[in-house]
């Protein structure tokens, strides 16, 4: 399978094939049959050659893709889904494809047409004469032009060098913060449930049931949530699968509603995770949860009355609140509050402003 | 097992066989090769030449 951002095989050599064949007819006409001048059809061929660039350029935006297929580089999809069976090229100390190709200065297509129909059309009014009088100043200002570029061409390439190494840099902690984000909240709290519930072998075989699909599907790209489908929907069957899994009770008013799309989800899975541990730490307490959902702003409190805890005491070592919750709202444009007291509960509040992507 | 030709190769050795050709007739006096004509035709010819080998290796690719 060949990714449609690659060209296809041998596509560059028939595309040069082409242009030559079409050159040499019309250096046959230029030599024997009636030609209109150089100045005419030369830079009309040139033109022609990016307006078929332009129209030739990619302009589908490929389908973001979800779980782990997000963070596998594109141009192999056969790749193991293990990552501990990677081939070498995908070890942490070499990128990935995708980190890869982001840190590479790319040659747009359509930029290369357009510049060719200018230069096309420059080269005809040039031919024709057209330019003449503001030639002098024009000549001038190019000259002025090219000095500039050659002093400063060194400076810019470093400097759109370490922006695209500082951009991959940001690009890759934030994938690994993803992963280390969705393995905490799946794997990680899984196990704890098992261990809570090791007397309990049905419990454990459904928790472990649970967990494999959900794993699988993750792996495999599926969506956890069927376009069109609404928050508030989506935090009630949250506060259901919590209240399966953990046991005890999650009351969940919401006022309002919103879509679902991709910055809704981060804030769905934040509140989840805080819905978990409220429910695992609020002993016998129900655990409440508030929303208010509009499609500028959302707004999420899960409230528990358990013992509550220190959140400057909490080792780094421990991730549930400080990327599962905090950290996940940050790298969605939103932010997070946990406050606790210990022996006074906890509250955490979850917030969006979505007025900018609407 | 039977190979097939490669198309490439095969248009390349036409297509110096045909200048060899042309040349020759040229100092024979028969033909009077210009550069107006010579260029056009060895353009031509190195256009085809990758047409080929591009088409070829495309439908190496689908197999």
């Amino acid at each position: 399978m060949s990714h449609p951002a690659n060209p296809p095989r041998g596509g560059l050599r028939i595309a040069i094939g082409t242009g030559l064949l079409v050159c040499s007819g019309l250096l046959f006409v230029r030599a024997a049959g009636p030609w209109p001048g150089d100045a005419i059809v030369w830079p009309g061929a040139v033109a022609v050659l990016g307006a078929l660039l332009i129209w030739r350029a990619p302009g589908v935006v490929p389908r973001r893709r979800r779980g782990w297929a997000a963070h596998r580089p594109p141009e192999d999809p056969s790749l193991p889904l293990s990552p501990s069976s990677a081939p070498a090229s995908s070890l942490p100390h070499e990128p990935p494809a995708r980190v890869r190709a982001l840190g590479r200065p790319e040659v747009s297509r359509g930029g290369l047409g357009v510049a060719l129909v200018l230069a096309g059309g420059f080269a005809f009014l040039w031919a024709s004469g057209a330019t003449r009088p503001a030639g002098e100043a024009l000549l001038a200002g190019l000259a002025v032009l090219v000095a500039v570029a050659l002093i400063f061409a060194p400076s810019w390439r470093r400097l759109a060098r370490s922006l695209a190494t500082e951009r991959t840099e940001r690009i890759r902690s934030q994938e690994r913060a993803d992963v280390g984000a969705h393995l905490h909240d799946s794997v990680l709290q899984t196990l704890a449930l098992i261990q809570r519930s090791a007397e309990d072998p049905r419990q454990v075989a459904a928790l472990a049931r649970r967990q494999e699909r959900e794993l699988r599907g993750w792996l495999a790209g599926d969506a956890s949530h069927e376009p069109g489908e609404r928050l508030a929907a989506a935090l009630q069957e949250a506060a259901a699968a919590v209240e399966a899994a953990v046991g005890g009770s999650v009351e969940v008013v919401v006022v309002g509603d919103c879509s679902l799309e991709e910055r809704g989800e981060a804030v769905l899975a934040a509140a989840r995770e805080a819905m978990l541990n409220a429910a695992k730490f609020a002993g016998q307490a129900p655990v409440s949860v508030y929303a208010e959902l509009s499609e500028e702003r959302i707004q999420v409190f899960v409230r528990d009355r358990g013992a509550g805890f220190d959140p400057a005491a909490v080792p780094q070592a421990r991730r549930g609140v400080r990327e599962s919750i905090v950290g996940r709202m940050r790298r969605a444009g939103g932010q997070a509050a946990v406050r606790s007291l210990p022996g006074g509960g906890t509250e955490v509040e979850i917030a969006l402003e979505r007025g900018e992507q609407s | 097992m039977k190979s097939s030709p490669n198309v490439t190769v095969l248009l390349t050795g036409l297509a110096v066989l045909a200048l060899g050709v042309l040349l020759v007739l040229d100092a024979d006096g028969a033909v009077d090769l210009r550069f107006a004509y010579m260029a056009p035709v060895l353009v031509g010819a190195l256009g085809a030449i990758l047409l080929a080998g591009g088409l070829a290796g495309r439908g190496r690719g689908r197999g």
